[in-house]
This record gives C-alpha cells, structure tokens and sequence, in this order.
C-alpha cells in the first residue's frame, strides 16, 4: 500500500486538512443529480476521464481500464453500478481512484463536488427502505448538510467485484 | 524447544536452504550410483547433509537434524573408506529424500514434522553397522565436529560447476521482484513518452535542446535497468531439470526398461515465471519417452540397437529464445499408426486426414483423447497428456515442434519466450480499436479482397496455400461489429497458428510492431474470453492483447459439440 503515490494525493486535496473534531473527511459527488458522499480514507485523486479503453464481454458497469501513469486500472460506471440510468460521459465527469479490498479502481461520477469534513453528529443511519436500488451494505449514512441531503457510501461494499459477496466493511 | 515459536520468515530461509541441499543431495545420489568412487560426490553428500543437520538442529526441528545426523554419519564412514557404495545404500538415502521431502511438506504447511523417521533410521544404522544395533545411539553430534566438517574438502575437481554454487547472491522476495519489474515497466513507458516530447520541443541549442539531451540519457540509463532487472530474475533450467534423473530411474525400474538420461544445458537461464511452468509440461514428455518411446530391451536388442535406451534433454539459447529440447532413440512413432488411430476416434472429417502432410500427422498426438498405446500405460496415463503439454507451453508463449522417425526416435523442440513479462507483438486495428497479437503465434499476414472469402461449410474461409484457411472476425468475437463497416474495400488477415490449428484473424488494418510489458486485466476485471491481458503503448494509450489459443478454441468448440 506504501506505493500509492501520495503526491497526487496533496495536490488535489490541499487546503481541506480538518481538526479531529469537525469530523472525518469525505469526498462529495453527484451521481444523477443527488449527492453522495465517500469516506476519503479509500480516496487516491480525483481525475478528468482520459481514454477509457472497454473491454469485449465484461459486466455492464465496468466500462474499461484506464492508464493511470502507467498502471492499468479498471473502471466502474458508478451509474451502472448503482441501478441508476446511464447517460455519456460530460465535461463535468470525474473519475474517483479508489482503493477498495486491495484493488485500485476508478469509479465515473457526473461530478465531484466538494471534500469536507462531515461531523459524525450530522450522520444518521440509512433508513431500512430507502436502499432498495442500491446494495443496502452499500450505504452507511445519511447526513444533512447545509440543507442538503448526502447519501454516504461505503466504497468497500460498492465497489465488491461482481457475483462475490461483499467483503468485510470493517475490514 | 517447538517450531511454533519459529518465526514463519526464518522458516522460509529455511525451506529455501532445505530445498537447495534436498536438491544437491539427490542429484549427487544419482550421479554416486554410476560413478560409486567419486571422492567429489561423496565429500559433497556428506556437506550436504552436515549442513541440513546443523539448520535442522538450530531452528528446532530435532527429528529431521536426528536423520540428517545418521545419513551423515554413514557418509562420514564412506568417505573415509570404511564403507562401499552399495546399491541398497544408494536405495535407502533415496527414501530418506522422499522421506525429508514429505517433512519439508509438513513444514511448509503445519510448521512442524509430523512423520518419524525410525524406521529409516534403522535402515541407516544397519547400513553403517551391520552389526544388530546397541552402542550407537543416533544422538546429536558433539559441536566440535561441526568445525572440523565446515571447512571445504579440496578433494572436489575444479570442473564441477557446483563450486560457484552459493557465492555471492542475495535472496529476494518474488513479490518484491515483481514490483520492482513493474516500477521498471513504468518507467521504461513513461521514458519513452518523454522522449516523444522532447523530439517535439526541442529547439537544438538552449536549455530544452539539454532538456532532450538529459532524457536520452535517461533512456539509456533506463534500458540497462530494465535488462539487469530482467536479467536478475533468471532462474538456471537446472531447478526443473534436477528432478528428472530420480524420476527416469524410477520410471524405468517400473517399466524395465534401461535407460540412461543425459542431460546438458542446464545453466540456460529463464525467468522464474517461465521456469514455474514448464517443469510439468518436461515432465510429462519426458514420461512419454520412457512409457512410449524407449523399448524394452529385448526388443531394442532384437532390432540391433543397444539394450540401454537414451533420452537427451538439451537447452540452450537461439536468438532471444530459449530453446529446450528432449530427445530419444526409442522406437519413433509410426505416422500410418498414428492415422489409423485418428480414424478410429474420428478426430478429424476423413477426407481432412486423407490429405494430411507427414508434419501434420505428427501433430495428431496433440490432438485432445489421442493415444496410440492401446492400453491406458500406468505411467502416460489415458491420452490426456500430449494437449495439456502444447496448451501449458503455448501459454507460456512458447511453441513445440515433434519430429519423429520409426525405429530412430522421437525429438521435442520447445521454444520458450526469455521471460513472460515482455513480448513482441503486432498492433491491428478492428473498429478503431487497437489490439495487440503475440508474435509467436503469428505466422503471416495477408491483404485481401472482401470477394475472396468464400463459404465453406456455413463459415468463412480464404484460400491460403492450397489448402482452406478459416476465418475468424475480432470485430465479431468481441461483440463490437459495425455494419457499416462491413464493405471496405480490403481487409487484413493475420494467419495465426495455436495447437496446430490454423486461422486467420480479420482485422481492419495493422499497425505495427511493437515490444510490449504484458499486464494482467487483475482479479476485478475478472475473466475475458479472448483477452490474456493489457499493455500500455507508447503514445500512453492501452491495447488489449488477444487469447490466439482461447479464441480458436472457442471456434473449434463451436463447430464441433460435445
């Protein structure tokens, strides 16, 4: 894990460090006009879509690799991933690179937002009916933030590879 | 004291160390068993098994440095004369290898030695006292000795390669080396790329023209690194090959057949991951020789060949390949035979195998269910053998050649990539997408018009030396036809050969050659038929590298169910 490359990590997150007490930090996006939110701990940069290279026959929401300075990487269409509508790529899009169960993937959002600390006081626990289009381990909270509404995800869970259960969120 | 508390790293040196001596000793048994008198072996099995006492003893495995101790002791007792080199020995130190092998297994997987070796310590103290044992208890040795046994026998000869053995190197974890060689990969993309831009930029004098200038230094720099990297992750064949004299005795002590395996070239270099596979597939023909090949001696007699039958193994390089060969002079194998059998099992359309060249007959033994003995042997096995050897060796990027004459014998030649991580490949096209095709596999390309593929059989095919050449379309397999597209005025064939078959490939146009660091898709990816990787081209962009065996298998499997 030691190689991850933590410049890239400085360079698009400065200026967001937050005090222990105004709560962990996380990465707001907007998937289908709501907004989500991902812990940043699983967050290694934000990037703008370079070519995304498909690949013949593999699940509906992986769509393709990416060279991310000379890795290959693959890439989920969090839209599709998520039973959402899927619409093209916008000059808005981003990729998330993620690290999730050891495995760095990109996941495409219409939009990153924002990263900001949100204060565990703000964060209730996801209502038992509200999931129903998503994995329910695929989401941790809620938080109500400035009026808006803020799904959060659990990446780990989300992004789980295909036909295999979901690892340990605690993990 | 308990090998729980062993830490699981110095258990790891350890096995390694074991592995070497385990590896040292029965190599030397072997060559002992011709050669009883050479004082070189014998000081060198005594080295041996001194040395894995002493590691057994220190890292807490008391029954394994107990057994170690009394094949010692009946070494020392060789050594110094008192003592023949007899059959019986030679059989009993072979048990004791078996015997460490099964402890060494014990180790890797519980951490500690399950099984006991007294019966065997029994054998030995026989063997060095035949008299019935009592005052000999095989009990730890004083620690004296152990520094009068570590100096160097001068006896051993110059010319055995083995006194190099040891010096100077240093063990490296294989995922370390692994990420290193991807660091390399990295960068070794990321210097070209520069050297791109700085062709763009530079002005020839001023800081950017020395700006070009410092990248192609680091290109060469570069280049080095990335041929010592590769370099120091060569493994001698001689890892795979030292397990083949014990495996030829036993064979032919079951089958009674003579044989003597000589074997050369085992310093050829290869990369571990190449290394790591191909033992099994050797192993196999190898068995084939013995079962198949060589006869029995009665029978070679009667055909005025000597009784004792001969299989080489030789290896060496040949351009940027390595190439392996295992050779016989058993009995060949008879082409009209093989036919016959290839009817029998209707392997192939009859007027397919009417027509076939003497080279291609050949070739039917790696034909999935082929076997010309008639009874399941209970070395070779059911038939199963000869397709998973060409499918294992094509994996690796490699191929393999039989040559065969009835009554003379029978010749493999194996040619293996250096290493897997880097291959040539040809760069095509298909619908705007690039994708790369291992040159191995390549045999031709061909430009053709749209109006010479004809039909046959429902299925596309070209004529390609006189003989029908089917086509396969990568815009097809891989789901990403376009209609429009269907009337250019000329396509692209890349002829392609993989377990004999031959197909070939349309594609849209070709883009070149190129050198390319194979990268695995990964586990999220998961499977993709068709596809064995990816790798990152100059320009920064990334070309899916084709399957050639898995997409003509699918083809062959759809055409012939079941």
């Amino acid at each position: 894990m030691s190689m991850q490359p933590a410049p890239a990590r400085r360079k698009s997150l400065s200026g967001h460090k937050a005090p222990e007490d105004q709560g962990a930090l996380f990465v707001i996006f907007e998937l289908a006009a709501e907004r989500y939110g991902a812990g940043i701990d699983c967050v290694q940069e934000i990037i703008k879509p370079p070519g995304i290279t498909e690949i013949p026959h593999a699940p509906e929401y992986l769509s393709g690799v990416i060279n991310l300075r000379g890795r290959i990487v693959p890439v989920v269409d969090l839209r599709r991933k998520l039973h959402m509508e899927p619409r093209p790529l916008t000059p808005d899009t981003r990729i998330i690179v993620a690290l999730a169960d050891g495995h760095t993937l990109g996941m495409i959002v219409d939009r990153a937002l924002a990263v900001r600390p949100i204060p565990e006081r703000l964060i209730e626990p996801p209502p038992p009916m509200f999931t129903a289009a998503v994995d329910p381990g695929a989401i941790s909270g809620l938080a109500r933030i400035e009026g808006e509404l803020v799904t959060l995800l659990d990446l780990r869970s989300v992004l789980a590879a295909n036909n295999r259960p979901a690892p340990d969120a605690n993990g | 004291m308990n090998a729980h508390d062993i830490d699981p790293e110095e258990i790891q040196i350890f096995l390694e160390e074991m592995d070497e001596l385990l590896a040292v000793l029965e190599e030397d048994l072997l060559k002992l068993e011709k050669e009883t008198g050479n004082p070189a072996l014998i000081a060198e099995i005594f080295r041996a098994a001194h040395t894995l006492k002493g590691s057994a003893g220190t890292i807490g495995f008391p029954a394994l440095a107990q057994l170690a101790h009394a094949m010692e002791s009946v070494f020392d007792g060789v050594r110094k004369g008192n003592m023949p080199v007899t059959a019986r020995l030679i059989d009993v130190f072979l048990k004791c290898m078996d015997a460490l092998g099964r402890a060494r297994g014990e180790i890797q997987e519980q951490g500690t030695v399950a099984s006991t070796f007294d019966p065997l310590l029994a054998d030995l103290e026989r063997i060095r006292d035949p008299q019935p044992p009592g005052d000999a208890p095989a009990e730890p040795p004083p620690p004296q000795e152990i520094a009068v046994a570590e100096k160097q026998t001068p006896a051993e000869t110059p010319a055995d390669p083995r006194c190099t053995h040891g010096v100077r190197s240093v063990r490296v974890n294989v995922e370390r080396m692994d990420a290193i060689m991807d660091l390399v990969g990295e960068l070794v993309i990321k210097r070209t790329r520069m050297s791109q831009l700085c062709n763009a930029l530079d002005d020839g004098e001023g800081p950017l023209h020395e700006v070009a200038e410092t990248a192609d230094h680091i290109e060469h720099i570069t280049a080095q690194l990335q041929e010592h990297i590769l370099k120091a992750r060569l493994l001698p064949l001689d890892n795979v090959f030292h397990k083949f004299p014990r495996m030829v005795r036993d064979l032919s002590q079951i089958t009674g057949k003579q044989v003597d395996l000589e074997i050369t070239g085992g310093d050829t270099e290869l990369d571990r991951s190449v290394l790591e596979q191909i033992g099994d597939p050797l192993m196999h023909i190898l068995r084939n020789c013995v079962d198949h090949g060589i006869e029995p001696p009665a029978e070679r007699q009667s055909a005025g060949k000597n009784p004792q039958g001969r299989i080489r193994i030789g290896a060496g390089h040949v351009e940027d390949h390595v190439v392996v060969t295992v050779e016989d002079d058993g009995r060949g194998i008879d082409t009209n035979k093989a036919l016959e059998r290839a009817r029998q099992l209707a392997l192939a359309p009859p007027e397919f195998l009417d027509r076939m060249k003497e080279s291609d007959i050949l070739n039917l033994i790696f034909t999935p269910g082929f076997s010309t003995k008639d009874q399941a042997g209970e070395i070779s096995g059911r038939g199963v053998g000869m397709d998973v050897v060409r499918t294992n060796i094509e994996k690796l990027n490699g191929s393999v050649v039989l040559q065969s004459s009835p009554g003379q014998g029978t010749k493999m030649i194996i040619k293996l990539p250096l290493t897997l991580a880097i291959i040539s490949s040809l760069l095509v096209r298909v619908r705007g997408r690039i994708f790369a095709i291992p040159l191995i596999s390549v045999s031709k390309t061909l430009r053709v018009d749209p109006a010479d593929i004809k039909l046959v059989q429902g299925r596309e095919a070209i004529l390609f030396e006189d003989a029908a050449l089917p086509l396969v379309r990568l815009d097809r397999v891989f789901g990403i036809s376009d209609d429009r597209a269907r009337h250019r005025p000329r396509l692209f064939i890349v002829v392609v050969s993989w377990g004999g078959q031959r197909a070939g490939l349309v594609v849209d146009s070709l883009a070149g050659d190129q050198d390319i660091v194979i990268r695995p898709l990964g586990e999220y990816v998961g499977d993709t038929p068709g596809i064995s990787g990816a790798a990152i081209l100059g320009d920064g962009g990334i070309a899916l590298i084709i399957d050639v065996g898995g997409i003509l298998k699918r083809r062959a499997e759809i055409e012939l169910p079941g």
